[in-house]
């Protein structure tokens, strides 16, 4: 059977080439195609001498106003501080459980030894054993400041984030609204700044797919919103997610039967929206799993596992605009 | 208020959630048929189109699974794609392609959500360049002279792109059997 290439489109969605802005097409007596490269060349001719102004003004007033700018920089930094991204600790560095004569405490490793243990709420410690297993079966996380977050799943009610600042002295416990409705399998918890946080959780439907939630706080843990994101992420497990900024964060999905693409997915409005990233890769079965993933100076760098595939066990990918990512062959 | 819980107040036929589907995607449908319409079609005819597109969302907003801004988008595209064939402005051109026959309709909505995942697939198997030249004729029916100019390339690297990618797509959708 034969079909016209732009019939066949009709059931596609496209939202990654970049739009030609409408008033282009919608000049008066309606330009023609032979037109359009003198419109396009004349405009840039003519706006050379207003960037030459442009940046002279830009100068004149950064120098008039620099003491001004020094000042104010200096008299806010108690506000910045409290903004500012948080460092994050090493990857190899993880927060694990330990349940022992003294109660269940959680301790900092990196994998060979105990580096720091940390006592928990003391409403934690009076549990059943299926509370206590719930519990080790919730997610934390720690900060390179020490701040420590963590979630249990609740049992009959929401689920509760703890947040301590003091190395597990004292908590700041605050339920999260609607995750008590969540059977949750698997999930994970951040802050990109001291009052910007994540909260991800994935309640299992069956057949491999998944519900996925995500919560965020804006005001450091002490009230959390949910929204389900699974109509805009192919609703499987995530296995991977993190957030480079308050806005800006990254996904990626297990197996489904889409193969490598799209499994990574791009937020830049704090997972509100999620976009399917292009991974343009030689791998081409099984799917990838984000291990790692940095911001450099030209972009992006991210480190995935090939899982399911034949061939290379991991891949590195770059991007200067977290859409689009190339694979780098390593030698 | 999310775009599920727009979806839902369209659902329920709420007027104010009609306003706030177009407050938020307004400007990006319109970008969506100027971009289709090119040329063609002036402001008028894209404003008009454009309320097709949020009218054609609220009467069927039963039937919109998933995302609301790629529905919205396609139904721009689509729209936007016919006016230009009812009004005799489509270019020429017709790039015929063999897909295997299952004795299904196109019009099924599981052959259309297969089609869709074989079509994403091959176009992510075309480098970015061709992928965008690929995309910006088929998808938003710009022609080759109009891709170079946009794309800064010459009219024969566009084709030959073009043709490129074609081989790609037909040969993802011949590799694998549909539903």
């Amino acid at each position: 059977m034969k079909v016209d290439i732009k019939d066949l489109m009709d059931c596609y969605y496209d939202d990654s080439v970049k739009l030609d802005d409408p008033k282009i097409f919608t000049q008066p007596q309606a330009a023609t195609e032979a037109r359009a490269i003198p419109i396009v060349v004349s405009r840039n001719r003519g706006k050379k001498p207003l960037l030459v102004v442009a940046a002279f003004l830009l100068i004149v007033t950064v120098l008039i106003a620099s003491p001004f700018v020094l000042t104010w920089t200096t008299g806010a930094h108690s506000m910045s501080e409290k903004t500012a991204p948080i460092k994050r600790m090493p990857a190899w560095k993880e927060l694990n459980w330990k349940l022992d004569s003294t109660g269940l405490k959680l301790y900092l490793t990196d994998g060979t030894a105990v580096n720091a243990e940390y006592p928990l709420p003391d409403a934690f410690q009076q549990l059943s054993e299926k509370e206590y297993s719930l519990i080790t079966s919730g997610i934390s996380c720690i900060t390179a400041e020490e701040q420590i977050i963590v979630f249990i799943p609740g049992l009959e009610f929401d689920g509760i984030v703890a947040i301590s600042n003091d190395q597990g002295k004292t908590w700041l416990e605050q339920f999260v609204p609607g995750s008590g409705d969540i059977s949750t399998s698997a999930s994970s918890v951040g802050f990109t700044s001291s009052q910007r946080g994540w909260l991800l959780l994935q309640g299992t439907l069956g057949g491999g797919k998944a519900e996925l939630y995500l919560f965020t706080t804006k005001d450091g843990g002490m009230t959390w919103h949910g929204n389900s994101i699974k109509e805009q992420v192919e609703p499987r497990q995530i296995d991977y997610i993190t957030f480079i900024s308050d806005q800006e964060g990254y996904l990626s999905v297990g197996a489904g039967w889409s193969g490598v693409c799209p499994n990574v997915y791009r937020t830049d409005d704090g997972g509100g929206t999620w976009t399917p990233c292009s991974l343009q890769t030689d791998v081409f079965e099984g799917y990838l799993s984000i291990q790692n993933l940095v911001q450099t100076e030209d972009g992006y760098i991210m480190t995935c596992a090939v899982i399911g595939g034949a061939g290379s066990t991991t891949v590195t990918l770059q991007s200067t605009s977290g859409l689009m990512w190339n694979e780098v062959k390593l030698r | 208020m999310t775009d599920r819980q727009l979806l839902q107040k369209m659902r329920e036929k709420k007027p104010e959630a009609m306003k706030a589907t177009m407050d938020r995607y307004g400007r990006y449908i319109y970008t969506v048929i100027a971009n289709v319409l090119g040329y063609a079609g002036g402001h008028e005819d894209i404003e008009e189109l454009r309320q097709d597109v949020f009218y054609g969302a609220w009467l069927h907003a039963d039937s919109i699974n998933g995302n609301l801004k790629a529905y919205l988008g396609a139904m721009a595209r689509n729209k936007a794609k016919n006016w230009l064939r009812s009004n005799q402005k489509t270019p020429t051109d017709i790039d015929l392609i063999e897909i295997p026959d299952q004795g299904k309709s196109l019009e099924d909505e599981a052959v259309q959500k297969e089609m869709a995942r074989l079509i994403h697939r091959a176009i992510h198997q075309m480098t970015p360049k061709d992928r965008e030249i690929f995309l910006r004729h088929y998808y938003y029916l710009q022609t080759a002279e109009q891709i170079a100019i946009r794309m800064n390339l010459s009219r024969n690297t566009v084709l030959s792109r073009l043709s490129r990618g074609k081989k790609i797509l037909s040969k993802a959708l011949n590799k694998e059997e549909f539903l």
